[in-house]
Parts: C-alpha cells; sequence; structure tokens
C-alpha cells in the first residue's frame, strides 16, 4: 500500500484530502506545518508528498529546497498545492525538482489521477 | 430708437433718389453718402458702410468688387444696379461674392430699400458674430489658464504652442528646461510620434519615483478641417488615484486568495458525501448536494475572473509566453467539454488543419479563451451544438467558435466585451456567469497581440472570431531578445545571450525514441533552470535547441555562468543511457561587445557555438 504525506496548514482540507487518499486505498500521513512535513517525510519515507506553498514556518519552498537536497528524501515525489495564482513561487519549486503543481480548488479527479500517475512512475523508475 | 444705417453709394446719384421713394421701416433710418469710384476704398477704410450700391457699368467691376470685400474684411456687403441683359457679368459678380446684382429696368424705391435693409442686417449679425468670437477665445484662455491639469499643445513640428501654468509645472516634474520649445522629454515625444502616425489617443503613466508622484499624460490630434495641425497632451496628477486603485487590488487579491481555501475544503467534503464513501446517501440528497457542488464551482470560476480583471486593471496581468501549438490546446479544450454537451444533447465539434500551428503564447491563458469562449457557447445554446473552427492564414491564425444558440441582440452587441455585462436575464438559461468572463477573454486575446470580435443573428446564433499571431521559434526567440534587450538597454546595462543546440536531434529521436529525446529536454530544462538563479533569467525552448536570456549581465559573468552549465552538463552525461549519443553546443554573445541588435546577437552566439564533449564524434 502506498503511503502519502499530506502537508498543509489547513487541517480540514488535510482531513478531506485524507478520506479521500484512504478511500481510494492509500496510506495517509499528515503534517499541519513545514517543519513537520520535513520531520515525517523522514520518518515515514513516504511515497508522495502533497505540499502546500504558503504554510507556517517553512514554507512549501523551502520545504522542497530541503527535501530535495537531502539523498534519503530526493526522490520522494511531490505534488505542489497552490492556493494563490503565485506562479513565480510554484515555478521556483518545479525547478527544484517537485514534480506537478495542482491548484485550488482542484476537481478531485485530477487529484487522483495525478497522486495514481506519480506513485505509477516512481514504481517504474525505482 | 432710431437705427442709422450708413451706405455708400457710387457713382450714380440717381440710385439715391430712386431710393428715396422707399416705404420706409419703423426704426430704421438709411444715411446715404456719395463717393466717387477713385474715393470709394479710401472712404471705406475711414468709416464703416455696411452697404455700398454701384452701377455695373464702372471701368471694372469685379477688381472694385473684390477690392470693397477685402478693405472691409467681408463686413460689406456690396448691391450692383445693372443692365439686365449682362448676365455674364451678373454671374461673375455674383460668384465673386457681390451681395445681389438688381437689373435696373425692375428698380423700384421698394425693392432696392428691401435689399440693403436685408443686407445690412445679415452683416450686423455676421459682425456680432465675429465680437462673440473673439469673447469665446478670451474665455477659453481664461478657462485653459486656470485649469489644474496641465495643458500642452505642440504644433506638427513638435514646437510649444500652448503652455498652461500647470502644464509648466508638470514638465518642470519631468525633467524640461523652462522655456525650452521644442521639449525633448522623451515621454512626450513617445507620444507625439504616436499621435503623428495616426493614433487618435496616446496615453501614458509616468512614477516619478523620486518625488513619489504619479503622472498621466493624455495626448489627443488637434485638427483644423481634417488635418492635423499638432498635438494636444493633458497633465494629471493621479498619485491619489494610483494609491486607492493599489489599495482597491491588494483588497481584491487578498480576499480571493483566502475565498479559495476554504472552498476547496467545502467542495472536496461534498464530493466525498456525494462519493458515497462515508455511507449511502439517497435521490433527493444526492439532488441537494449537487447543487452545492454546482454552485462552489460558480463560486471557484467568479473568484478567478474578479482576480483577473483586478490583474488587468492593474496592468499585473502577465503572460508567460512560450512557443505553442494552438491546435493541441483547442483539442484539450473541446476535450473537457465534451460531457458537458452530450449531456444537453449538443454537438461540439473541431475543426483544423492538419499540421501544428504555433504562436508565442502562454498556454494557460489560451486555454483559458478557449475555454470562455466554449463554455459560453454551450450555456447559451438550447439546441443544435458548437463548432470550433481553426483556420492557417499566411499571417494569422482565426479560430471561429460558432453555436446555433440565441444569439446577440443588436444593443447587446455593442456592450459584448465590458465587464459586469450579461445578458441572459431575458433568457430561461439557469446558468447565469460573473459577466466578467468575455472582459478577460478580450484581455487575454490582445495581450497576445490578436483581435476578437463577435457576430450574431438574435434567435439563431452567434459567432466568436478571435486571431492570434503565428510565430515560428527563431520569430518568438527574437522577439523575447528584442524586449529583454530593449529594457536592458534602456537602463544602460549589458545583457548576454547563451544559446545550446543539440545538433543531430533527429539521430537521437531515430536511436532512442521520440519519448527519450522529449525526457532529455525537459532534464535539460531543469539543469538550466537550476543553474541560473535569479528570477530574471531566462530559459527559452525550441525544437532542438534552448536559449538563455541573462538581463542585466556583463559578458564576462555570462561566461561564469556558461562555465557552470557545461560543468553540469558533464555531470548529467555520466548519467545519460547513451553518452556517446549526447551532442551539446553552447555559444554566447553579449551586449554591448557583439552589437546592440537582437538579430546581430543570435547570429553570433550561433556562429560561435562549440561543442562541449570535444571527444564525441
Amino acid at each position: 500500500m502506498s503511503k502519502i504525506l499530506i502537508v498543509d496548514d489547513e487541517p480540514e482540507l488535510v482531513k478531506a484530502i485524507e478520506v479521500r487518499l484512504r478511500a481510494s486505498g492509500y496510506h495517509v500521513e499528515v503534517a499541519y506545518d513545514g517543519e513537520e512535513g520535513v520531520k515525517k517525510a523522514r520518518e515515514f519515507n513516504p511515497d508522495l508528498i502533497i505540499l502546500d506553498i504558503v504554510m507556517p514556518r517553512l514554507n512549501g519552498y523551502e520545504v522542497c529546497k530541503i527535501l530535495k537536497s537531502n539523498a534519503d528524501t530526493r526522490n520522494i515525489p511531490i505534488l505542489i498545492l497552490t492556493a494563490s495564482q503565485q506562479r513565480e513561487m510554484e515555478k521556483k519549486c518545479l525547478a527544484l525538482g517537485a514534480n506537478i503543481a495542482l491548484m485550488k480548488p482542484f476537481e478531485t479527479e485530477e487529484l487522483l489521477l495525478l497522486v495514481n500517475q506519480l506513485l505509477e512512475n516512481q514504481g517504474g523508475e525505482n | 430708437m432710431e437705427e442709422k444705417v450708413n451706405i455708400l453709394i457710387v457713382e450714380d446719384t440717381s440710385i439715391h433718389s430712386i431710393l428715396r421713394d422707399n416705404p420706409g421701416r419703423k426704426g430704421v433710418e438709411l444715411e446715404a453718402r456719395f463717393s466717387s469710384y477713385e474715393e470709394c476704398l479710401n472712404n471705406l477704410c475711414r468709416e464703416r458702410f455696411p452697404v455700398v450700391l454701384s452701377p455695373g457699368s464702372i471701368p471694372q467691376p469685379l477688381n472694385f468688387l473684390q477690392d470693397v470685400l477685402r478693405v472691409s474684411k467681408d463686413q460689406t456687403a456690396v448691391i450692383f444696379i445693372v443692365d439686365g441683359g449682362n448676365t455674364e457679368l451678373i454671374q461673375q459678380l455674383l460668384r465673386n461674392g457681390a451681395w445681389a446684382c438688381i437689373p435696373r429696368e425692375r428698380l423700384t424705391g421698394e425693392s432696392l430699400f428691401r435689399e440693403v435693409i436685408n443686407a445690412y442686417q445679415v452683416i450686423k449679425m455676421r459682425m456680432e458674430g465675429f465680437s462673440l468670437k473673439q469673447s469665446y477665445i478670451r474665455q477659453m484662455e481664461a478657462m485653459v489658464e486656470s485649469m489644474l491639469e496641465g495643458v500642452l499643445m505642440v504644433d506638427k513640428y513638435s514646437n510649444v504652442v500652448v503652455i498652461n501654468p500647470a502644464g509648466k509645472r508638470f514638465l518642470e516634474l519631468l525633467g524640461a528646461t523652462p522655456g525650452a520649445s521644442p521639449l525633448k522629454i522623451k515621454e512626450i515625444d513617445e507620444l507625439f510620434d504616436f499621435i503623428i502616425k495616426g493614433e487618435e489617443c496616446g496615453v501614458k503613466e509616468i512614477e516619478l519615483e523620486d518625488k513619489n508622484i504619479f503622472l498621466r499624460l493624455e495626448a489627443t490630434p488637434v485638427k483644423e478641417q481634417g488635418e492635423l495641425i499638432g498635438v494636444v497632451i493633458l497633465m494629471r496628477d493621479v498619485t491619489t488615484e494610483k494609491k486607492v486603485d493599489k489599495m482597491k487590488n491588494d483588497f481584491i487579491s487578498v480576499v480571493s486568495h483566502e475565498l479559495r481555501t476554504p472552498l476547496t475544503t467545502m467542495k472536496e467534503f461534498i464530493s466525498i458525501l456525494l462519493d458515497e464513501i462515508p455511507g449511502k446517501i439517497n435521490a433527493e440528497q444526492r439532488e441537494y448536494l449537487q447543487i452545492v457542488k454546482s454552485n462552489i464551482d460558480r463560486l471557484a470560476r467568479i473568484i478567478n475572473e474578479i482576480l483577473d480583471i483586478a490583474k488587468i486593471e492593474s496592468g499585473k496581468m502577465r503572460i508567460e509566453r512560450e512557443l505553442v501549438d494552438v491546435v493541441e490546446i483547442a483539442r484539450e479544450v473541446v476535450k473537457t467539454f465534451q460531457p458537458m454537451a452530450e449531456e444537453r444533447g449538443l454537438y461540439l465539434e473541431l475543426s483544423h488543419p492538419s499540421g501544428p500551428v504555433t504562436t508565442y503564447g502562454d498556454k494557460d491563458r489560451l486555454a483559458q479563451v478557449f475555454t470562455n469562449l466554449i463554455h459560453n457557447a454551450i450555456k447559451f445554446t438550447p439546441q443544435g451544438g458548437v463548432k470550433v473552427v481553426l483556420k492557417d492564414t499566411d499571417e494569422e491564425l482565426i479560430v471561429e467558435v460558432i453555436d446555433t444558440g440565441i444569439g446577440i441582440s443588436r444593443e447587446n452587441m455593442a456592450k459584448l466585451f465590458m465587464k459586469f455585462q450579461q445578458f441572459n436575464s431575458d433568457s430561461h438559461l439557469k446558468e447565469p456567469g460573473t459577466g466578467l468572463g468575455l472582459a478577460v477573454t478580450k484581455h487575454l486575446v490582445e495581450l497576445h497581440k490578436g483581435k476578437i470580435w463577435a457576430e450574431s443573428e438574435y434567435g439563431k446564433g452567434s459567432r466568436f472570431i478571435f486571431t492570434l499571431p503565428k510565430y515560428t521559434y527563431h520569430q518568438a526567440l527574437l522577439e523575447l531578445c528584442a524586449e529583454n534587450l530593449h529594457n536592458c538597454i534602456m537602463v544602460n546595462k549589458s545583457f548576454s545571450l547563451l544559446y545550446i543546440e543539440i545538433p543531430d536531434i533527429q539521430f537521437l529521436e531515430k536511436h532512442l525514441g521520440k519519448d527519450k529525446v522529449e525526457q532529455l529536454k525537459k532534464k535539460l530544462d531543469i539543469i538550466f533552470r537550476k543553474v541560473l538563479r535569479r528570477n530574471e533569467d531566462l530559459v527559452f525552448k525550441g525544437k532542438e535547441s534552448f536559449a538563455i536570456l541573462l538581463n542585466m549581465t556583463p559578458k564576462e559573468n555570462a561566461l561564469v555562468v556558461k562555465g557552470r552549465i557545461v560543468q553540469a552538463l558533464h555531470d548529467f552525461r555520466k548519467e545519460f543511457e547513451r553518452p556517446d549519443m549526447l551532442k551539446i553546443r553552447i555559444g554566447i554573445a553579449g551586449y554591448p561587445e557583439d552589437g546592440s541588435r537582437e538579430e546581430e546577437l543570435l547570429d553570433k552566439a550561433r556562429a560561435n557555438a562549440e561543442n562541449i564533449f570535444p571527444e564525441v564524434g
């Protein structure tokens, strides 16, 4: 069962995504700020991270930077969630190696499709 | 009171005796003076005579007439008494401004008197008009002088013709030497050129950062009888407006951002309920939840459109241009609307040229244009369907979205692309929009240097048409270089360009497959972006090459960047599955060393491109 880590400072949105992903058969861990996100990424070694950009204590970009510069976490695919039309920030994350960005509010189907794709690609490369 | 009318009678005293036999008129008294033909002009110079009576038999009646009119500045009516048979003379005199020619045979005191009074009244009105005009001019001058806005008029040679005190103040703020003419102020010269080239209106906003002032200049042509005689420029201090505007836009964008997250949460939970993850729901519950869901979608759309409008109005709407295939974009958007059309029993068709049609544009924004137009077309089409047609002409790409819907009435047509306009109030459609979609669409098309318009027959359907300029990779790259180079030159900074090419890309495609080559290009793109650390550096991806634009970067620094890229590529090559096949060439050029035109720089960078893996092939 694939492990997914959700990092977002909106607990209710995290809950919604968690319920959805659980129902689709994934194992889900959650973190509510950037620092916790980095910590859990190291502890649980997830197969995919869903990462918000605007967060307290390390924003999404900083989290990306830390994870991508560490050999243990470098290869975990990252799906960026962005509430703002901050294309600059989004682009910076993608340049760091985040895989794809999804804008809020998103379509559930799209989220599931992307999650599925990213996990499959990951399986193929390893 | 009696009004005295001075008339001058030339040569022929018999005219006076005839004139004396008149019925008269209350309040008017004629006072006749006599003059010889030779003395007449002198008399006219000394005294004003609104009416001159002369026989047509004087030596040179036509010259005489012209002299009188000239001396009196057209403020005298000349009446000739002529021999009736001489029609040629009569016509000549009338054509040259004679008030009337009365045949001597028909001359009566009454008819002559009537003619004199008529002429006098018209001349009097003409004179009053003249003095009216003069006081009007004085009022206009006073008005211009006391305006808070700066008014500046320059003639077509750029000389200052009119300037008011406020205008002088603004010009000094802009750095003009007082009293100088022509002005030699960049912004004003640009506006001037713009209008001289035939534009109807030019606007420029200037921020004087050191003084914290915003000026708005508006230029319009000054025409006299259809001919351009100069340019008038109105200057206004818009600092306060700018501040308020900025507050409004900041407010809108903060509010909209904040609204997005709760919407996402709501939407997610609704769809969790609809998908029956926590448990079964009945048909009625499902219907209500569907309504909630579609309203959340609507809210999300409105927020996006408001954000877009706010961006457009604050001038912050930027399109991120790359070389894109419009056919591909159209195909994707049409695909997403296929289910919606089917659900409503409508057809949705796309026809396009067989090959790709590339433009230099923002993929997401162009998709938004297609989305808005197709969504609208479906919404307003109760039966029949929607056709999207892409046409590739030599100069441009034309896109038409044609529906068989309710159409647009003539009065609504004019307001179509204005914001907050909705025309479905009279229809039975249950899906109102925000009234912002088309306004946003128009701006997006125009940002892409295209045009958009609509044709419609009320009740029969509409046709929305927009155009996009076509670009090749080379044209797009040149344009991008030109923009960046220009910006650097304007602030006196250098500009550098790296040109990176993968020669024999067909060879690679043949041996590794197209997918692998696409992946390779993506990886190279990421490598370049990693090496570049600044936001103002740009990577432009082509079919078999990349251009890296280094703004404000002297060539010696660009050489360092080049070194880092070469190093990163060497590292990359070690991991590449077929290092022996990978060839990459890099060239460099910089402004000002290698030229000041984009073509020169690009040619130069191409020409000196060298293989960075010399051990290969």
